[in-house]
């Protein structure tokens, strides 16, 4: 487990990080997510001691830097292009692999997984975006390490290198490794990520399940629809859900499906379609972060 | 520490510019050593007895700015391309990735100087035996020329590495590298005196006997030991920087 404590990071009188704390569980994927300047990418940078700030970031209860070999722990992608333009991908990576001692057979391995092994030879700096997010995620294979901390690696990919990396990373993680991952893609993310953080303006807002954080959502509902419409709508509303008629049936807000059948149990109501509907992972997002934006536009303007 | 250190050296030895800096040195060396001395050189100071002693001295005192290039592309290719989160991450401590750094141009720079050291006074003997000259009885202070040629060479190399790791911006670091000895110390020297012998690079020039003019000079072991001093303190700020500050 990364156990993430008390992070926080300030640029002269601008907190970009500021008190944050959260785990990343072995055997899942979590996803990060927050808006544009939220803090993201200097959390990820303060839990593996790049820039300095307060707080402490351990890996299953020790520091990156109590570790013989780090690569062996954690395995990183920060930026697509973190590259010498001019040094062939396999140099990159055996450069990479000399200094986590990771014998060099290992790089023809990672070159193959992430399907540069053609390209091996080829300098970087005519790589497409989905080529160096690529290289770069092999970069981060190349120790085998038990935990990923990636930043936005779907950038640039083309749909089935976003397929590929979901699965790869939700099969690492089965593997009984751990996944950090940051990305924008949110219906990726909702796809892939088990547990997700959320942060804005530097603190954090939400640290849960996935599946807990949309159905916590205000925007999640439940359709009903019945033989006795009116009275089904004054019983809903008499027990504090607020209701809305639409579709011929109910949208009621804030109660569950069983909450529902049994109420219409109670009174004797016939129900003829009862289905939940659950906020999708953007409407969540877009309703945490509402007040936590750094950088936003103006509605109406071209 | 190993495997750091080779990671260091594959860097040097993986990146077109190295050679490209290399090429241009021994082009220099051809130019000067072979054309310039070895050619133009007038018979008669031929009969001097230090003149291979000075060829080498000359040889690392022109070429050393070129192993120092070596050292800054090292460090700060690091940054422009964002790779130091990599280095960082692969390596137990910064320290290690500091020392492993210091000892991979160190290397290089004992490698670097001694093949130019050598280099250069066998182009200009060629040269000399093609026009079918002969030259003088030469008197060579075997022992204090190698180490001081060393020193030299060592003191380039780190003045530019502890430049960069300063500096860190690519461009930053090879401008200061060409202007604090050709301007800003020329500059100091009208303020400071006979005291701009005690300036690094001037000190540099002096530990092998190409320092300002003769009136300013400090004896070359005491020059060396300024060199010494400055590479000392010069790589304690650094290595203090670079354990503080953001890698980026």
């Amino acid at each position: 487990m990364i156990k993430a404590q008390n992070l926080s990071k300030k640029y002269r009188k601008k907190v970009a990080v500021d008190d944050i704390s959260f785990t990343v569980e072995t055997g899942k994927v979590t996803g990060f997510l927050g808006p544009n300047g939220a803090g993201k990418s200097t959390t990820m940078r303060l839990m593996l001691g790049l820039d300095n700030g307060g707080g402490n970031t351990t890996f299953d209860g020790k520091h990156l830097s109590e570790y013989q070999q780090p690569s062996k722990i954690v395995g990183i992608l920060l930026e697509a292009k973190a590259f010498h333009p001019t040094r062939s991908a396999r140099s990159h990576l055996k450069v990479l692999a000399d200094a986590g001692g990771v014998p060099h057979k290992r790089v023809d391995e990672v070159l193959d997984i992430v399907g540069l092994h053609d390209v091996g030879r080829k300098k970087p700096g005519k790589f497409s975006l989905g080529m160096s997010q690529r290289l770069g995620v092999a970069a981060a294979l190349l120790g085998e390490p038990k935990y990923l901390i990636l930043d936005e690696p779907a950038n640039g990919l083309d749909p089935e290198g976003i397929a590929w990396l979901r699965d790869f990373l939700k099969d690492y993680a089965d593997a009984g490794n751990a996944v950090f991952v940051s990305s924008h893609l949110l219906s990726e993310m909702a796809l892939m990520a088990d547990n997700v953080v959320v942060i804005g303006k530097g603190k954090l807002i939400a640290d849960s399940s996935m599946k807990d954080l949309v159905a916590g959502n205000g925007h999640s509902s439940v359709f009903v629809r019945s033989n006795k419409q009116k009275v089904l709508e004054t019983s809903l509303t008499k027990a504090g859900w607020t209701t809305q008629l639409s579709d011929g049936g109910i949208t009621v807000h804030g109660a569950k499906t069983d909450d529902i059948g049994k109420l219409a149990f109670k009174e004797g109501i016939t129900i003829l379609e009862l289905a939940p509907h659950m906020a999708s992972l953007e409407d969540t997002f877009l309703e945490l972060t509402a007040n936590a934006q750094e950088y936003q536009t103006q509605k109406g303007d071209k | 520490m190993l495997s750091s250190f080779k990671s260091e050296l594959r860097k040097i030895l993986s990146i077109r510019s190295t050679y490209i800096i290399l090429l241009f040195a021994v082009a220099m060396n051809l130019l000067f050593a072979f054309y310039v001395t070895g050619w133009h050189t007038a018979p008669e100071a031929l009969a001097d007895p230090k003149f291979l002693s000075v060829q080498v001295i000359s040889a690392i005192s022109a070429l050393g700015l070129f192993g120092g290039l070596v050292a800054i592309l090292l460090v700060t290719h690091e940054y422009r391309y964002n790779t130091i989160v990599f280095t960082l991450t692969a390596n137990k401590s910064r320290s290690q990735v500091f020392l492993s750094k210091l000892l991979t141009i160190t290397l290089f720079a004992v490698v670097f100087t001694a093949v130019f050291g050598a280099l250069s006074p066998l182009l200009s003997l060629l040269a000399i035996h093609i026009r079918g000259l002969d030259m003088g009885h030469q008197t060579i202070q075997v022992w204090h020329l190698v180490w001081h040629s060393l020193l030299a060479g060592i003191a380039y190399v780190v003045y530019a590495f502890i430049i960069a790791m300063i500096i860190r911006v690519q461009v930053g670091a090879i401008a200061a590298i060409f202007l604090i000895p050709a301007t800003i110390e020329p500059l100091l020297g009208l303020v400071l005196k006979k005291n701009v012998a005690y300036l690094p690079f001037n000190a540099l020039n002096m530990s092998l006997g190409t320092g300002p003019p003769d009136a300013m000079a400090i004896s070359d072991n005491r020059a060396a030991l300024v060199v010494v001093t400055y590479m000392v303190v010069g790589l304690l700020v650094a290595w203090v920087l670079f354990l503080r500050r953001d890698a980026n």
